[in-house]
């Protein structure tokens, strides 16, 4: 064999042992419990990791879950605990949809006895055109995708579930970074809350208004009517409400036909599929119209957060 | 099975490899082709075994055929098996790739509702059927006159290029099968094969499948496109299609030479040509090639007469028949239309002696190719039309969220529009690179050619293989599977 074939081999898999060696050694998404060079923190990587491994590594014994895309970043744990007295974990990922919530509630229910689950879903859940994030189907949530998700990835092989991955090579490095350098970007508090944030300021920015081609996905329809349906065989609380919108955004929606339509479609479907369902999508928004409830046209502040869990639980 | 996967790369390829020269090692030359042929034939069937009986029928139909018309000598019983052989081929690749197209096309004329057969396309059916048609017309024209069984089971399934090319010719390939030469194991080979290989494989894994989400938020969202989200899909799947189909290519060819096997060059930096007929002399030669003799010579050939008009109908038809060769469905034969109406185009300038300086042919070709790439990958023509109006600033200017500073773009009158993907800035970034990429430097034929195995292309090699591995988990498909 000449020089360059075995100065080729060599080089690979010296690098390869390094690379590999290093991953493992941070452990970026603390699947493998080793932290070599201390890191305070490791929150870097997709929140889906994030969350499914704070619960895996957690000792509490949560009742109650908060569910949702990144709307549902702000409820904060107290804020349900003191109205439920229910230990309770903020289970809220980026990008969500129907197929996430399948998952994440399969992930729950493999670990805890859940009595309790608050659902926040958005208009854009059942929209047929609203692709589900890849990364779910390449985060450890995949394994809990049940039979109701008929999914498209390709089964990854023996090698999925390691460390061997350009994702974890790249969080490797920003982990290293950030601890050594850096800022923290991204990070959840205990029980999965998010980190406290200043309120903004001027007028509340329409986000996400893309959804003009909204067409009802009837596979979600399923999956969510099967939520409600094993939440009531295993006795577990669904609560469940439509993620605020900003009156800006609401109102944008009123002026366009098709997507007034589609928005009362998604309404009366989700009314029909939940025991429990709570509107906060409707023009009474507009007494909240300043940076201190919405960070954006979608997100609500933690304020607004609280006020919402507030009035279900007055409700009650 | 994908050459990007680990299973090839670390069980298939090395057994197979072993093996192959430890037989001829052993003067097991026979046994040699024979493995090389089982294992190439379980590479196909791996994943989907029900089309290796396919590919089995069609090489022994077309291998019965062509010996036949070795031993006929008789010319009109000849040129009845010749054209009994041209209907299998044709037969067969439009029942397995064009029924449905023609179904739904009979339902739209004429308001019939007769069933689609939804069929699957068996994997590189394009590929090995064009590459059997032309051994079979070498046969008939008699430029192919031996026909050993082996030596064509081999030509047709040599792994390598059995599922997406390079399309080759008998005679490009088995007689370096023959060769005393080859038939001993040869580290240079080997050495030149892995860097090639390994560069492939980068170009697949590394930036092909990182452009692969950008262009597919792009394309699944082609309503909401403004100006720069529309040029950001265009560009992004202009690379995606140059690096997986280039990736592929470099990977067959690299594979090739560790089994001593010269397999002819299929691009040679397309996006480097000044002019369309220079962009199809770099881009998929071998299908170039193909085209030139097996339809455009035969429709020159058949039409009145030899003059400059009928030589550019010619060429329109053969390119229209080219585009459709890719896929069946509207998209692709616009696609060929408008490639043979751009070559039409620029032999007239020619012949009107318009000569464009480089600066603006240049990024004439890459733009209008870029934008046919476009009308290639999108599901219909209607959605291929709202990314060329977003790319004219029929849909506005706004910018995707997310890219370059807010203040600074706010500074100079952009405005934010919603926000198309993650990343934005990567994609950005890894279109600029590209583009310097492709203009730039030199392409993996050149690099074969002038490959000297030193210790820094063996650590750059290394690096770059180490990147892969890390990113096999993704496994996707080569975009050409699909034709």
């Amino acid at each position: 064999m000449t020089k360059f074939n075995r100065l080729f081999f060599i080089y690979f898999g010296s690098l390869f042992l390094v690379a590999y060696g290093l991953i493992v050694a941070v452990d970026p998404y603390d699947k493998l419990g080793i932290n070599l060079f201390g890191f305070k923190t490791k929150a870097v990587a997709s929140s889906r990791d994030n969350k499914f491994y704070m619960l895996e590594s957690s000792k509490t014994n949560y009742e109650a879950f908060i569910i949702g895309s990144s709307t549902a970043h702000k409820y904060h744990t107290e804020d349900l605990e003191r109205l439920t007295g229910l230990k309770t974990f903020n289970y809220a990922v980026q990008h969500t949809t129907p197929e996430d919530y399948v998952a994440i509630i399969n992930h729950i229910k493999s670990k805890f006895s859940p009595k309790l689950i608050v659902l926040q879903i958005a208009f854009v859940d059942l929209d047929k055109n609203y692709e589900t994030d890849k990364i779910l189907y390449s985060s450890p949530l995949k394994d809990f995708l049940g039979e109701t998700s008929k999914n498209t990835y390709v089964k990854a092989d023996i090698f999925s579930n390691n460390y061997i991955t350009l994702d974890a090579l790249r969080d490797t490095f920003r982990v290293i970074l950030i601890n050594l350098f850096g800022e923290i970007r991204h990070q959840y508090l205990e029980h999965g809350n998010y980190i406290p944030q200043k309120d903004g300021t001027g007028p509340i920015e329409v986000i996400q208004f893309s959804h003009n081609n909204w067409k009802l996905d009837e596979n979600r329809v399923h999956l969510l009517k099967s939520i409600q349906s094993e939440s009531r065989s295993s006795g577990i609380k669904l609560v469940v409400i439509s993620a605020p919108l900003s009156i800006d955004h609401y109102n944008k929606i009123q002026a366009d036909d098709h997507m007034r339509e589609a928005f009362q479609l998604y309404k009366k479907t989700a009314r029909e599929i939940f025991d429990e369902f709570h509107d906060f999508t409707n023009e009474n928004v507009k007494n909240y119209n300043t940076k201190e409830y919405f960070g954006n046209s979608t997100h609500p502040t933690r304020k607004y957060s609280t006020i919402i869990l507030e009035q279900i639980w007055s409700q009650k | 099975m994908l050459f990007n996967s680990y299973i090839f790369i670390f069980a298939f390829l090395p057994v197979t490899l072993i093996t192959y020269f430890l037989l001829l090692k052993f003067q097991k030359i026979t046994e040699a082709k024979y493995w090389l042929f089982f294992t190439s034939l379980f590479f196909y069937a791996f994943g989907n075994i029900k089309y290796s009986l396919l590919i089995m029928c069609s090489i022994l139909v077309n291998y019965f055929i062509s010996d036949f018309l070795m031993k006929i000598k008789d010319s009109s019983k000849r040129k009845i098996l010749f054209y009994v052989a041209v209907v299998f081929n044709i037969g067969l690749l439009c029942f397995f790739k064009y029924m449905d197209f023609f179904i739904e096309n009979i339902n739209w004329v004429f308001g019939s509702e007769i069933g689609l057969l939804k069929i699957v396309l068996p994997l590189g059916i394009s590929f090995f059927t064009l590459q059997q048609l032309a051994f079979v017309i070498d046969v008939y024209t008699g430029q192919a006159k031996e026909n050993k069984f082996i030596d064509y089971g081999l030509f047709v399934t040599f792994f390598p290029q059995l599922v997406a090319g390079p399309i080759v010719h008998y005679k490009e390939i088995i007689p370096q099968f023959q060769s005393k030469d080859n038939k001993v194991f040869r580290s240079e080979s080997l050495s030149v094969g892995i860097f090639i290989f390994v560069l492939g494989l980068f170009k697949k894994v590394i930036i092909a499948d990182t452009f692969a989400p950008f262009a597919n938020e792009g394309f699944n969202k082609v309503g909401d496109l403004h100006f720069f989200s529309a040029w950001g899909t265009c560009l992004a799947y202009a690379f995606q299609i140059y690096f997986d189909f280039s990736g592929y290519s470099d990977m067959a060819i690299g594979l090739g030479a560790m089994f001593n096997i010269k397999i002819p060059a299929n691009f040679k930096s397309p996006y480097k040509s000044t002019n369309i007929v220079d962009f199809w002399s770099r881009w998929h030669i071998t299908l170039t090639n193909f085209i030139t003799a097996y339809i455009f010579t035969p429709i020159v050939r058949s039409m009145p007469k030899m003059t400059f008009p009928y030589m550019m109908l010619s060429m329109f038809l053969a390119m229209t028949i080219a585009g459709l060769w890719h896929g069946a469905a509207w998209t692709f034969v616009i696609f060929g239309v408008l490639h043979g109406a751009a070559i039409v185009v620029h032999h007239n300038w020619k012949k009107y002696k318009i000569k464009l300086p480089t600066y603006v042919s240049w990024p004439m070709t890459f733009i209008f190719v870029s934008m046919c790439f476009t009308m290639f990958r999108a599901k219909t023509v209607g959605s291929a039309l709202k990314v060329y109006k977003g790319m004219f600033g029929l849909s506005g200017f706004q910018m995707p969220k997310g890219i370059l500073s807010t203040d600074f773009m706010n500074s100079v009158g952009i405005k934010y529009g919603p926000r198309m993907i993650n990343d934005e800035n990567l994609h950005l970034g890894m279109i600029i690179l590209c583009l310097v990429l492709v203009k730039r430097y030199k392409n993996s034929f050149e690099l074969y050619q002038g490959f000297k195995p030193t210790h820094k292309l063996a650590l750059l090699s290394s690096i770059m293989f180490v990147f892969c591995i890390f990113g096999l988990n993704r496994l996707t498909e080569f975009i050409y599977f699909n034709f």
